[in-house]
């Protein structure tokens, strides 16, 4: 036997000795049963080898294990770069802390760009849970509502800037399409809520032109009771949200003295005939006391109104300091609490509160005040952030996806391989031997660098096992051809592997282009593909190149004049 | 067995129906691009939001649009995906006050509320902003002109320009007609779909330089015939070759389409219609290009002996 030979010969099982070793724990976690996991539970030292397993196993994609994917853009137009970066360093550290707090298992959170940040959550399915826990600024601010003489005066001048540029257009300029629902309807409807107009406000002759009249507060309901139930005594149609807040960004509502900012509530109320309203209020502009001074919050139930739950959170002493000197001081007025610029309750401070300990009240389920508290505790985000893509698979699309994937695979893998033994017969063997070890190998390398298999990354692997057989063609088409010449087997089985060396080489760098640009463009699931493809392209070669070579050289060797079956 | 062994086909001589045949596909899928005003795109690349959802026991198809209408939504497509009981909700704009982003729930909550007694299951939910659909969708066109300027360039590297030129025509072809057909059959182009473009791409060429390579060793062996000769001798050298390998990767491309399952359904179906038309132009489009523009290079030089 030539040295080369037995050096191949030894390169060739060391490679499959180790694709096998590497496979190994993928084969053992995939066959753990759940009996095998109820076992676990008592029995630490076979819990211990299921993790060891799970952990060496090949890593599935999100699209197989099903999960979120979701891509935030931080609002960086006011920053400078170093800002922005910094921006970013401090978002990614929040997010990460956030989603380690919800309790997510193999989070992924990394930076895209200079703007965006990738967060990966695997096997988490509460789609509007997790949007709310990653894409919340979570900026909690506690301001005053400013009292009703406020409120009349700022509306009244709200609705004069709005009928002079409504004069001076000939029209109601600027808001347009305005749903305008009418007290009327309120009234009408079945519901408890008695309707007063505010002092000075002609509340109950809506519709009969008041919106040209008062273009902004004929929006508004005015009700005295909404101060008892809401803190506020406005509210407005909820369908009307947008226009409100469009008209509070125009001009027009530079007239809102500098102090003082309208803000509408987190939530809408059923006011009957299933209409809802949300509450409108005017508070301070400027925060009596903001989240950055919160040590610890956590949820709890409610105690005077079973069945809710409210945020008990902790300040520290500069905060307690505030906090005690702001309720002090406004004994008897309400109190906004709000969150990212939308108000969660407005309660009346009935004394000072001293010692920085208090709560949130509001409407939540356990959840939602779990969650809060979380965000709290996280802390506020620097920058706003938006999200720009998101895609989540359910768990049981992900395992039917990946019985299909696997299916396909072994359909594909069953066809080609009768087909290739029927074509080549006995050197056929040696084909499907070559295409079993690509396999083998693919996986193996997937498993041991931790890469990512991912449904596209399955149709790569069986793309590959397709065109594995190609270099193999490749070859014994040679060999034949070589064969009909008149060479020996030994001789044809020499200049077979020669001449098709170059070709497959030089067919499969183009493929491996195109693989290599995929990797650069494509994202998640796609760069699975590529990753599959491109190594099932290299192991394609290796097992024809080298690995039938070895056999088939070992095969002719003391057979220079024997036959050769292709 | 022996598959084709010595055959002696006309391939060159037989272009003038290739190329019929060829022109009308393209034509055919061009005239469908300009009708549908261009390449159906998917959220992907729009931006806009897709909802799988499983809703048991299986309604019509117009219930499913009856709940959506009833909660307030207009502009969507609903289409049957894989089983009678699965849908794909498709929607591009804002809908029922919602940006397209956050609608995906308030849609949920639209179905489960009016379609009472049926269980609803989201199984698959992708969001695309509209920005990052630009984005993606300049990235695509950017890494398939990529791809057929790198490809070109190794090509003209290994072999020569002319070589780069007939391929790049074949791989223009391939993509042509595979567009045309998805356009055809009102199939969008998503993400997944340009993977499966970039594949055909590095995959329709491996024919190609097969038949190429053996092009360039002939030559050199048989210098007396001519190049179109030389040309039709080795696309039937390589013809048994050719054909086992795209047959077996026709094959795991069809069980792709056939078991892999819808979500991957159209990607495999782009596949499968690539391996065959890249097999097709290698021989019927790449090899009569290069005998083509060999002719008129050679004409040209005659043209300049005779001028002298």
């Amino acid at each position: 036997m030539n040295r080369s030979l037995t050096t191949r010969a030894v390169v060739v099982i060391v490679v499959i000795a180790a694709s096998l070793i590497g496979l190994w724990p993928t084969i053992q976690a995939s066959r753990v049963t759940d009996e095998m996991r109820q076992t676990a539970l008592t029995d630490t030292a076979l819990a211990s080898k299921i993790e060891s397993w799970e952990n060496r196993a090949i890593r599935k994609g999100l699209d197989l294990e099903g999960g979120m994917y979701i891509v935030l853009e931080i609002d960086t137009e006011d920053l400078t770069d170093t800002q922005a970066r910094d921006a970013m360093d401090r978002v990614t550290e929040i997010l990460r802390n956030r989603v380690d707090q919800f309790g997510v298992s193999e989070p992924d959170i990394k930076p895209l760009g200079h703007e965006r940040i990738i967060v990966q959550l695997p096997g988490l399915q509460d789609v509007e849970r997790a949007k709310t826990l990653i894409g919340s600024t979570a900026r909690l601010e506690f301001r005053m509502v400013r009292p009703v003489e406020d409120v009349q005066s700022v509306l009244d001048k709200l609705d004069e800037a709005f009928r002079t540029t409504a004069a001076v257009r000939g029209d109601l300029g600027g808001v347009p399409d305005i749903t305008d629902v009418g007290l009327d309807e309120i009234v009408d409807a079945d519901d408890p809520l008695a309707l007063d107009a505010l002092p000075g406000q002609p509340g109950a002759d809506a519709g009969d032109g008041s919106s040209t009249e008062r273009p902004f507060s004929s929006l508004i309901f005015a009700d005295a009771s909404f101060s008892q139930m809401f803190g506020t005594p406005l509210a407005i149609d909820s369908r009307n949200a947008s226009r409100i807040l469009e008209m509070l960004s125009a001009p027009e509502a530079r007239v809102i003295p500098r102090s003082m900012e309208f803000m509408l509530d987190m939530e809408d109320f059923a006011a009957g005939d299933g209409k809802t309203i949300r509450p409108l209020y005017l508070l301070d502009s400027r925060a009596g006391l903001t989240g950055d001074r919160l040590t610890g919050a956590r949820g709890a139930p409610n105690q005077d109104r079973p069945g809710q739950f409210q945020v008990h959170f902790n300040l520290d002493r500069k905060g307690a300091h505030e906090f005690s000197k702001l309720t002090g001081e406004n004994v008897g007025r309400q109190m906004a609490i709000t969150l990212d610029g939308k108000v969660k309750s407005a309660p009346r401070i009935n004394g000072k509160i001293p010692g920085g300990d208090s709560v949130i009240t509001g409407s939540f389920t356990s959840v939602e005040a779990n969650d809060l508290a979380l965000l709290l505790r996280a802390g506020a985000l620097p920058v706003d952030v938006q999200i720009v893509e998101e895609r989540t698979v359910g768990p049981s699309l992900g395992k039917d996806s990946v019985t299909q994937g696997f299916n396909a695979a072994l359909y594909g893998l069953v066809i080609v391989m009768l087909f290739v033994l029927i074509l080549y017969r006995v050197v056929g063997l040696v084909v499907v031997f070559a295409l079993s070890a690509n396999l083998v190998i693919v996986m193996a390398v997937l498993a041991q660098f931790g890469l990512v298999l991912t449904l596209p990354g399955i149709a790569g692997i069986i793309l590959t096992i397709g065109m594995a057989v190609d270099a193999n063609v490749l070859i014994n088409e040679r060999i034949k051809e070589e064969l009909r010449r008149g060479k020996t087997a030994r001789a044809a089985v020499d200049s077979g592997y020669t001449n098709a060396t170059r070709t497959i080489i030089d067919a499969n760098v183009t493929t491996l282009i195109a693989a290599v640009i995929l990797w650069w463009f494509g994202t998640g699931p796609i760069q699975g593909f590529a990753v599959t493809l491109t190594i099932g392209i290299f192991s394609s070669m290796f097992t024809a190149l080298v690995m039938t070579r070895v056999i088939m050289e070992l095969a002719t060797r003391n057979r220079a004049h024997a036959k050769l079956s292709i | 067995m022996e598959l084709l062994t010595k055959t002696s086909f006309k391939f060159i001589e037989a272009s003038r129906v290739s190329l019929i045949i060829s022109s009308v596909l393209i034509l055919v899928g061009i005239v469908s691009l300009i009708v549908h005003g261009g390449p159906g795109l998917s959220i992907d690349f729009t931006g806009g939001t897709i909802l799988q959802v499983r809703i048991t026991p299986a309604p019509e198809i117009s219930q499913v649009r009856d709940a959506l209408n009833a909660g307030g939504f207009d502009d969507f497509q609903v289409q049957d995906f894989g089983s009678p009981d699965e849908f794909l909700i498709t929607f591009r704009k804002t809908q029922g006050g919602t940006e397209g982003i956050d609608a995906a729930e308030a849609m949920k909550n639209a179905l489960a509320k009016n379609m009472s007694g049926s269980d609803v299951e989201m199984r698959r939910e992708e969001s695309v902003g509209p920005k990052i659909g630009g984005e993606l969708k300049m990235a695509a066109l950017n890494s398939v002109v990529a791809a057929l300027v790198l490809i070109v360039l190794y090509i003209t590297v290994r072999f020569i320009f002319r070589f780069g030129i007939a391929a790049i025509v074949a791989l223009v072809h391939d993509v042509l007609i595979t567009l045309g057909l998805f356009s055809i059959l009102d199939k969008e182009i998503s993400l997944s779909i340009i993977a499966a473009f970039l594949t055909i791409i590095g995959y329709s060429l491996n024919d190609t330089i097969v038949v190429f390579d053996r092009i360039r060793e002939n030559m050199r062996l048989r210098r007396k015939e001519s190049y179109a000769s030389v040309v039709n001798r080795s696309i039937n050298e390589t013809l048994s070759r050719t054909i086992v390998t795209s047959l077996t990767t026709l094959m795991v491309a069809g069980t792709l389409f056939v078991f892999g399952g819808p979500v991957i359904h159209d990607f495999a179906f782009a596949l499968c219609i690539g391996v065959f038309v890249g097999t097709y132009s290698s021989i019927f489009v790449a090899s009569p290009v290069l005998v083509w523009w060999h002719g008129r290079t050679v004409n040209d030089i005659k043209r300049k002996q005779l001028a002298m």
